[in-house]
């Protein structure tokens, strides 16, 4: 294969699974530059490993799965909690507080910020990626177990700072 | 307040659309992924040979675990018709676009059928003397294949249910062209009478049914029936007004066409009008229930707006009209049923011509109007996800689909897809298709 016809086919793989990770990276870090610098590094990542690999769902998921690890990753070693929690909670566009949607999503927004690295994950994972926990595991590289109680710690602290009820108190 | 999952969801797809754009791949980073290729092959070299297994075991938990089967959501996705001969397919699960589907930017895009296995949707469009052809796209990586030459002026077309031929609508040729979608070729055009508009395929694949308008000043009105297995054209059924649509019940026994001032049932057993159903209103679209119990038929009410009149199959009889819109849409309303069956979803406005329209939910339960869903300018199409949770609705004007969560019956941050946005088709890859053409 020729450089130019590689080089073509790396920039429509780039293309075309870069946004969708890039949209995943910011919701786990909430800073735009990292987003922008973990994203291509994950793809060089990637797209450097698996020369043949024809299959874009699996493309997809490799490169999720690189990104959530280096997102996490980074977030560990640099604390960037409140950055991240700053960079959520202060939307560019400035919302309409006065309609209660808007209100009420802008209240679980915070929520989510408020939340621990590894428990941002899941809830990304499951709430935006629509993963089953088998997925988020496989993703994350935890246990089954792992998954679901962090799923279930980081749940109850949403309700509790939304001031929803359990289900089953309902 | 909503289900916390449900708020979870909204909050987070609000939050991506924030997300900066792509970076442009900077030289560094391919010869970076060059350099890191070349590691690879030579690891993969060594593990041929038997040695330094420790080295390559990075390489090897990459390329041998396989990806596990992602969530049946993960896997459905709107394709919209948009401006300047582009489809730009949606993520339903993100609910962003991905990069668009190019058929070239003097060609317009008239309608979309997507195979009921989900993996080939088919395109209508004409160029410049609507020379009509239809494009055949492979779902599963985005790609356009050879456009199938059909007769001018493609307008509607619908896929028998075993997925094997397309029938294309060739307005200006008064002509239905078949599509063998094996080869996907042309088979020969049959003529039908003029002006053919609308197109519907009994559940049991046999007959296609097509409404002919007739000449403009008598406007006789006729649907014509053709037999799939011989693609012949059977002798036309009078249908007493100008036919616009049409729609058949899930067992496959009746055919209603909305047609002048009234809705005109057809037998498929053997092709006779039956009485026509009249509440004094001009229908303009009509869909039917999963059950087959009820057709809720859209109306043209010059004294009382858009309305929709519920219509028991059973029985033939209307019941009251329930107001939905003050003043008509820009476009031709749309209508929708969820898979349960629950809620039509029908595109109206409220508020006036000069204003945004609005997409009205109807409880079938007890068939009343739920309050409209404010979504953009010139909406003309809606498609509802086969699970049921997302209607999209595509709106000409701003080029956008908007997204409504059903749950909730909110509307989502508009998907921006290229002005003249019209016309959309929800499928799900390996599985069930719900199409909505134009």
């Amino acid at each position: 294969m020729s450089d130019s016809s590689a080089g073509d086919r790396l920039e429509a793989l780039y293309a075309r699974h870069g946004p969708e990770a890039l949209r995943l990276v910011y919701l786990l870090t909430g800073d735009r530059e990292l987003s922008e610098d973990l994203v291509q590094e994950a793809f060089i990542k990637v797209a450097g490993r698996l020369t043949g690999l024809r299959n874009a769902d699996s493309f997809r998921w490799y490169l999720r799965r690189t990104v959530v690890n280096l997102a996490n990753s980074h977030l560990r070693h640099q604390r960037v909690e409140r950055a991240y929690a700053k960079g959520l909670t202060g939307s560019p566009a400035g919302p309409d507080m006065s309609s209660p949607d808007v209100a009420t999503r802008q209240a679980v927004r915070e929520a989510i910020a408020r939340l621990p690295a590894r428990q941002r994950a899941v809830v990304v994972l499951r709430y935006y990626e629509d993963l089953t926990d088998q997925q988020i595991a496989s993703v994350l590289g935890w246990p089954l177990g792992s998954v679901k109680s962090s799923l279930h710690r980081a749940t109850a602290i949403l309700r509790e700072h939304l001031g929803q009820e359990e289900p089953w108190q309902s | 307040m909503a289900e916390l999952d449900e708020l979870l969801t909204a909050a987070l797809r609000d939050l991506a659309t924030e997300a900066p754009a792509l970076p442009p791949l900077p030289p560094r980073a391919r010869r970076r992924i060059r350099a890191r290729r070349a590691t690879a092959i030579v690891a993969s070299v060594a593990v041929v040979a038997g040695v330094s297994a420790g080295a390559v075991l990075g390489v090897r938990a990459l390329t041998k675990a396989a990806p596990p089967p992602a969530s049946p959501r993960h896997q459905v996705t709107a394709y919209v018709l948009s401006g300047s001969g582009r489809v730009i397919p949606i993520r339903a699960a993100t609910n962003q676009a991905l990069p668009p589907i190019k058929l070239g930017r003097n060609r317009v895009l008239c309608a979309i059928a997507v195979t009921p296995d989900g993996k080939t949707a088919y395109v209508a469009s004409h160029g410049p003397g609507f020379a009509g052809t239809v494009t055949p796209i492979r779902t599963a990586t985005g790609t356009a294949l050879r456009p199938v030459k059909v007769g001018p002026g493609p307008c509607a077309l619908a896929v028998t249910p075993n997925g094997k031929t397309v029938y294309v609508i060739n307005l200006a040729s008064n002509t239905v062209t078949p599509i063998r979608t094996a080869t996907n070729t042309a088979l020969p055009p049959i003529r039908v009478g003029s002006r053919p508009l609308a197109i519907a395929i009994t559940p049991d694949g046999k007959t296609a049914y097509v409404t002919t308008r007739g000449p403009v000043a008598r406007c006789p009105g006729t649907v014509t029936p053709i037999r799939i297995a011989t693609n012949t054209a059977l002798p036309p059924v009078r249908v007493g007004g100008c036919p616009i649509a049409i729609a058949i019940t899930p067992d496959g026994k009746t055919a209603y066409v909305a047609a002048g001032s009234q809705v005109t049932p057809i037998r498929t057993a053997t092709n006779t009008a039956l009485r026509p159903i009249k509440d004094g209103h001009i229908p303009v679209a009509i869909a039917i229930t999963p059950d087959g119990k009820t057709a809720y038929v859209v109306n043209f009410a010059t004294s009382r707006g858009l309305t929709v009149t519920p219509i028991r199959t059973a029985t033939n009889k209307a019941l009251p009209p329930i107001t939905v819109g003050r003043t008509y849409p820009q476009n031709l309303p749309s209508i929708a049923i969820t898979p349960d069956g629950s809620t039509v979803y029908v595109i109206t406005n409220v508020a006036g011509p000069a204003h945004p329209d609005a997409v009205t939910p109807i409880r079938t339960a007890t068939n009343t109007a739920l309050a409209p869903i404010t979504v953009g300018r010139g909406s003309c199409a809606l498609a509802i996800t086969p699970d049921g949770k997302t209607v999209y609705v595509a709106n000409m004007s701003p080029g956008t689909v908007i997204p409504i969560q059903t749950a909730t019956n909110t509307a989502l941050a508009p998907i921006k897809v290229g002005r003249g946005a019209c016309g959309i088709a929800v499928m799900q890859h390996g599985g069930r298709a719900e199409t909505k053409s134009r």
